[in-house]
């Protein structure tokens, strides 16, 4: 016993469905290419006192100056999630890189303003002041000095365990400045 | 009548799929340590080993023999007594705070005495240690002490502890040990 042919109407309703579906998704794919390149990617530029976030942790440059031959960026640095943050500029961490021209400076020490002592972990509602210390060369003169920031994305359930993750590193902003000397 | 009626129960497998799905549990609550509530006072007993909070004050500074440490907030240092169970371990411990946020045991005590996190609990063993947090003070009344294995590994045993019932006394100036 075979069942009937579905009527005409029947078909064409089915296969309109099928194709708006596909109409659908070709229509969002095109739409999402022109949004991405009607926004180009052009990294903030943040001035002194600026907030920016760095993932885990909310970073306020207050200062940037030179202090005996080295560069030394004065910030407020707050932990953002709610548990102690032993690593506060990401796994692996990427602490702000100094630019100068085309070279990029070493790791710089980084230090808390209040005694000097190495900055270990960041506690949750505790914001510290902390200093960035890049040693420079011997040859540097006094140009203006780039700052690039980079940011850790969270993610709820990340694509392997379905666990909470902070993944990779994104460029996140820019500070350009000229350092001024230490009062 | 059975397009409305397919419509219906695909509309149901949706719904049911999509429930599953906001209701299943993530790695995160799925894969956790067993915990104990242990009361204030008592004494806590995991697999691994067992601890008894002693007391508790705060201090605003740590005297260190590198220095003097200060801080936003306050120290907060918890006297314990653990010990291990079957075999030597060591272990690693968190303050819940009253708002929930967790803090781990502050790198800025490196000196001090006594440390659990660096003291290793052998079975039968009573060791006497100090656990230190930095943390705002309002953290304190109404948090708990919780005390693992480090790493936190998936059902294994760990306490959570209530504080002693009293505030902690504040030692206004450093103490050294």
């Amino acid at each position: 016993m075979t069942s009937p042919e579905p009527s005409l109407l029947r078909r064409m309703i089915r296969r309109a469905i099928a194709l708006s579906g596909i109409a659908a998704a070709l229509l969002l794919g095109w739409w999402m290419r022109i949004e991405a390149a009607r926004s180009p990617d052009l990294l903030p530029e943040i001035r002194l006192g600026e907030s920016v976030s760095l993932g885990r942790t909310q970073l306020r440059p207050d200062s940037l100056t030179l202090e005996d031959g080295r560069l030394v960026l004065r910030a407020l640095a707050e932990n953002v999630t709610g548990e102690t943050q032993s690593s506060p500029f990401g796994i692996p961490a990427r602490p702000p890189e100094a630019v100068i021209g085309d070279s990029v400076l070493p790791t710089p020490e980084i230090v808390l303003l209040r005694d000097q002592a190495p900055l270990g972990q960041l506690q949750p509602r505790l914001p510290e002041e902390i200093s960035m210390i890049w040693t420079l060369p011997e040859d540097w003169r006094p140009v203006p000095v780039t700052l690039r920031f980079s940011r850790e994305t969270f993610k709820l359930r990340d694509n392997l365990y379905g666990q909470a993750s902070w993944l990779g590193h994104v460029p996140a902003a820019t500070l350009t400045a000229l350092p001024g000397t230490a009062p | 009548m059975n397009l409305v009626r397919t419509m219906a129960i695909l509309l149901f497998a949706v719904a049911a799929l999509g429930a599953m799905m906001l209701t299943n549990p993530g790695r995160d609550r799925a894969f956790q340590p067993m915990v104990a509530r242990i009361a204030a006072g008592d004494q806590g007993q995991a697999r691994l080993f067992s601890a008894r909070i002693d007391g508790w004050h705060l201090e605003p500074a740590l005297s260190l023999p590198s220095g003097e440490r200060t801080s936003e907030g306050v120290f907060l240092v918890l006297d314990l007594t653990a010990a291990g169970t079957t075999e030597s371990t060591t272990l690693a411990a968190d303050w819940i705070g009253a708002s929930g946020r967790r803090y781990a045991t502050t790198a800025r005590a490196e000196g001090l005495p006594r440390r659990l996190d660096t003291a290793w609990m052998q079975p039968g063993l009573d060791s006497e240690l100090t656990a230190t947090f930095e943390l705002p003070e309002d953290e304190i009344m109404g948090g708990a002490l919780l005390l693992h294995l480090p790493r936190m590994p998936a059902l294994e045993g760990a306490l959570l502890m209530a504080p002693p019932q009293t505030p902690p006394a504040i030692r206004l100036a450093p103490v050294s040990r």
